[in-house]
């Protein structure tokens, strides 16, 4: 009788154990596939003084804004804040929204050897993004499982929200 | 009455039983259900209307009978011998006997497939603009290079080629096999993988990989695992890459909904290995180009099935080539 509770007890122990261990496992996954989402965010930021340059002859663009985004990519680069992540899509936005209303800057020189970096920055962050999402989704069905949920209760681990990123997606179509 | 008498009865009756489950565990699971009736109806005629397959069937009928008369005269012989001279060979003349039964018949089943490959299968290959050739296959080489297993026995035969976006591909039937002794030292061989292989020579090199294999039926190392976000997929197949971002990027709705409905349709175990600039396909069929003079219903459904299976390899193949066409690597 003994050696029966022995028994079942240790084999408690290894699922406890486990289970814990893959909580870890997961929740690493999920800060790896973020900063891989921050490493495909800073390509696309890094192609931003090549978009201002293709199209500063068709749009005045002021030194104090070409500052701005400047200093707003190395307080990225340095710090990875959401802020300045935020306005640097921003601005982002803006100029891409000026490659599209003058078709004149498509068949530009400059942006004919931006466009397949572009294309392939976005396609990258799209697919990082639906890493990220599984990832997450993964951790959270192990911690709301049962009999998980009792060990992510008392270790505190806690379901993580997903991220939405239907307003950010940004669609590119150079045709 | 001597027990040796029963000794060949008993093999072939093992090698039935041993047949029935090599096949279960070879993963061939095929689901017959979604084929089209009248695809099987279109190739059972096909199959019924050429004079010189109806002429062998005939001739097969009859050497069955012959072999059997046979075999049946080699007993008599020997409870004979037996009986009035006291000679036990009965057991060896009922081995010789069954084998005649078994060989005289496959000469015309020999010719019954050559007829069966070279004008039905040939036929029906050409009008769909692929080409077929039974007596080749794929080079063992291409296979190596896609390291699916280690091999020690390797044989290919009834090869198929054709285009997709004007991309060549071949499709063949492929058979490994590893040595393994017995308590004996005696050598002997068992099937690895037996079934139908494509490979296709991509435009673009990915420098990566990615393994696409049914849940758990293989052992690969749990850090190239991905997580990927379609639900049906991953209840049904694991991912493995050494770039999730490429994996990602590659792996398109379009691309993982043809794969499940390719799996959805056949019900057959289904692995996607791209290497570099390579794509392979491995499905797990057995030998479906063995025709079965006895059963045309099983002959005209295997010829619907690899049809339906050419078919939905070429919509995954056109997916993943669009896709590699627009990606920027």
């Amino acid at each position: 009788m003994k050696y029966i509770v022995l028994g079942l007890l240790a084999i408690l122990l290894i699922y406890i154990i486990s289970t814990i261990n893959s909580f870890v496992y997961l929740k690493k996954r999920i800060d790896r596939s973020k900063s891989l989402i921050d490493v495909y965010l800073k390509k696309r930021f890094d192609l931003i003084p090549n978009l201002v340059e293709t199209v500063k002859g068709y749009t005045k663009y002021e030194k104090k804004t070409l500052e701005e985004i400047t200093k707003l990519r190395e307080n990225f680069n340095e710090l990875k804040d959401e802020e300045s992540g935020n306005k640097l899509n921003e601005h982002y936005k803006k100029i891409l929204a000026v490659v599209e209303a003058y078709p004149e800057i498509k068949a530009s020189e400059n942006f004919l050897n931006l466009q397949k970096n572009l294309e392939k920055v976005e396609s990258e962050i799209s697919a990082s993004r639906r890493i990220y999402i599984s990832d997450i989704t993964n951790y959270n069905t192990k911690v709301e499982t049962f009999p998980n949920n009792i060990l992510a209760s008392i270790f505190k681990h806690r379901t993580i929200e997903l991220p939405l990123y239907e307003s950010e997606e940004i669609k590119i179509n150079f045709d | 009455m001597n027990i040796a008498v029963f000794i060949p009865f008993i093999i072939v009756f093992l090698l039935i039983i041993f047949s029935i489950f090599s096949n279960s565990k070879n993963k061939i699971n095929i689901n017959y259900e979604k084929i089209n009736n009248k695809d099987i109806e279109k190739y059972k005629n096909l199959i019924l209307n050429n004079e010189l397959l109806a002429k062998y069937r005939k001739s097969y009928k009859k050497c069955q009978i012959i072999g059997g008369i046979i075999w049946i005269i080699f007993i008599l012989v020997g409870i004979i011998l037996l009986v009035t001279k006291g000679i036990f060979i009965i057991h060896v003349l009922a081995i010789l006997g069954l084998f005649v039964f078994i060989l005289i018949p496959n000469i015309a089943s020999t010719k019954y497939n050559k007829v069966y490959k070279n004008e039905i299968i040939k036929n029906l290959m050409l009008a769909n603009n692929m080409e077929y050739y039974p007596d080749q296959g794929m080079s063992i080489e291409d296979y190596r290079y896609a390291k699916f297993e280690y091999f020690d026995r390797y044989h290919s035969n009834d090869l198929i080629k054709g285009k997709v976006n004007n991309i060549d591909y071949i499709l063949a039937d492929v058979h490994t096999e590893d040595r393994y002794e017995d308590s004996d030292g005696d050598t002997h061989y068992r099937t690895i993988f037996r079934g139908s292989v494509s490979t296709l020579k991509m435009p673009k090199n990915l420098n990566s990989f990615i393994y696409i294999v049914n849940n758990k039926s293989v052992a690969f190392s749990k850090k190239y695992l991905i997580n990927i976000d379609n639900e049906e997929f991953e209840k049904i197949f694991d991912i493995y890459s050494d770039n999730d971002v490429l994996a990602m990027r590659i792996l398109t709705p379009d691309v993982t909904n043809s794969i499940l409905d390719l799996t959805n349709e056949t019900g057959i175990h289904t692995e996607i290995k791209i290497f570099n600039n390579i794509i392979y396909f491995r499905f797990y069929t057995g030998d479906l180009f063995s025709p079965s003079i006895n059963d045309i219903d099983k002959e005209a459904t295997n010829i619907a099935f690899y049809f339906k299976l050419i078919e939905g390899i070429n919509i995954i193949m056109k997916n993943i080539l669009d896709v590699i066409e627009e990606v920027e690597l």
